[in-house]
């Protein structure tokens, strides 16, 4: 190693260890300030110190103050951070975004299929309570395997048997479910019951 | 963004059998050319490298922290002819000069691009076909963009990649990730995100060089003084008498100051060292 340059790092390593003796000193001083002569320091001396300095400082004036201790990465620490990160950029970017989508597609494939039974579950888990007396149900606005607990009126000529293909339910105890309609055919104007057996019925008049 | 310069090859160069012709650039002003130029030089001083040092600058700043030997180019001052055409070559020949001797005098060179003047040290790049001197010779040059903590700096060191890439495409490009503001790397985030991802790119491809923070008053001192850090760190030689004249401060502040130099410098130094081997004094 050339001469000049063994020198400056010996003028390197002795420097640092009298300025570490200084901060050293300047340390041992402070702590030994009382912490009304504390608070009197010169902004520009507390601004030199480290945080881990400070609250070692802190700590000796005033142990009772508990000062968020600073938090130090061991060279560990950094070390597995960095392999961390060094593994993750590793991977190249195509096979990120390949992996990504996947899992997008997957998560949104998910989604559509459970919506169904998620929205028929979360309709149905908590019971409804109605009337015992019809009239005072409300109005359906459709016809469709989730319509329940409503009347229907039907404003064109209409089938049972299309009528219970829409409810989803049984033709026979649709037709029951509404025997005061006699017609063969559901005519206009009439008023459907639906009812799914699931709802309890209250007395409310 | 091209590729970049594979580094194999010249990381194991020693100035002996292959002078650098260095630049140091980032177009920004203040973001620490000068300082990163002043370790430059002494580095290549502490193991017996000769290097002429260039300073395209009107500001003089380097002549201060290195003494006389440095080289003013006088771009700033640079007249426009009647045809508003602005002749370089006077302008750069002392550079020219010792690039052309570089192969016989063994002599490294390094140029601090004036903030601002990138445009000028481009122009003279292309208007002299600087890649085909550098071929002709079979020099290895060198660029250190000096990079901070700020969109603008970003931007004028993806500016300077792109057109570096183009124009000396053989150049080793080095980032130096100056502190100053905050790690470069991490505050990258704050940047818009196109201009973020290409800044994250670059950083992973080119070689870095961390320039640690100083702390704010010894920085402050260190500006003031104007000294190679060589001199102010072996001022704890005599016991600091040196080092409490001439800044005025306690002995306590004294060593500290002397102290922060000493820690800093030597991180820059080693950083470079880590780029060019033979400044950690096993090659020289």
């Amino acid at each position: 190693m050339p001469k000049k340059l063994s020198e400056f790092l010996k003028d390197v390593a002795s420097a640092k260890a009298k300025g570490d003796a200084a901060d050293a000193e300047v340390i041992s001083k402070l702590k030994d300030l009382s912490p009304e002569d504390f608070v009197r320091v010169p902004r520009d001396v507390l601004s030199t110190l480290s945080a881990a300095q400070y609250t070692d400082v802190v700590g000796s004036i005033a142990p009772e103050v508990k000062l968020k201790a600073a938090k130090i990465e061991t060279a560990n620490e950094q070390h597995y951070k960095r392999k961390l990160r060094d593994y993750f950029t590793w991977i190249p970017v195509p096979v990120v975004a390949v992996v990504a989508s996947s899992f997008t597609g997957m998560a949104i494939l998910g989604a559509a299929i459970s919506a169904s039974p998620v929205q028929e579950w979360w309709s149905y888990s908590t019971p409804l309570s109605l009337s015992v007396y019809v009239a005072e149900w409300p109005r359906c606005a459709q016809l469709s395997r989730w319509t329940d607990g409503c009347v229907y009126r039907v404003t064109k000529g209409l089938s049972w048997r299309d009528a219970a293909r829409y409810l989803d339910v049984p033709e026979s105890y649709f037709r029951h479910l509404n025997r005061h309609i006699t017609e063969e055919q559901i005519p206009a104007g009439a008023d459907l019951t639906v009812w799914r057996e699931r709802f309890s019925l209250r007395e409310s008049r | 963004m091209v590729e970049p310069t594979p580094l194999k090859s010249t990381l194991r160069s020693t100035v002996a059998t292959a002078p650098l012709l260095m630049a140091v650039d980032g177009d920004v002003g203040g973001v620490g050319k000068s300082t990163f130029t002043t370790i430059v030089a002494m580095a290549f001083g502490l193991v017996d490298a000769a290097i002429d040092v260039f300073e395209l600058d009107e500001q003089g700043k380097l002549g201060r922290f290195l003494g006389g030997d440095v080289v003013c180019l006088h771009g700033a001052r640079l007249d426009t002819d009647s045809d508003g055409d602005r002749d370089l070559v006077p302008v750069f020949a002392p550079l020219h000069q010792a690039l052309v001797d570089m192969p016989q005098s063994n002599r490294s060179a390094v140029l601090e691009v004036g903030g601002a003047l990138t445009a000028v040290w481009n122009a003279f790049i292309r208007e002299t076909d600087l890649q085909e001197d550098v071929d002709a010779l079979g020099l290895t040059m060198m660029v250190f963009l000096v990079l901070i903590a700020s969109e603008e700096s970003a931007r004028q060191v993806l500016s300077q990649i792109r057109e570096l890439r183009e124009t000396l495409p053989s150049a080793i490009i080095v980032i130096v990730c100056n502190e100053r503001d905050g790690r470069p790397a991490v505050e990258a985030k704050e940047l818009p995100p196109e201009l973020r991802k290409k800044l994250e790119q670059a950083l992973k491809i080119y070689p870095l060089i961390r320039m640690p923070l100083l702390r704010l008053k010894s920085r402050r001192i260190y500006e003031k003084l104007g000294l190679p850090p060589t001199t102010i760190i072996s001022w704890h030689r005599g016991h600091y008498a040196e080092a409490c004249a001439r800044t005025g401060k306690s002995l306590l502040e004294a060593k500290r100051f002397v102290k922060d130099v000493a820690a800093w410098s030597e991180t820059i130094r080693s950083e470079l060292a880590r780029i060019l081997p033979f400044l950690g004094g096993g090659d020289a």
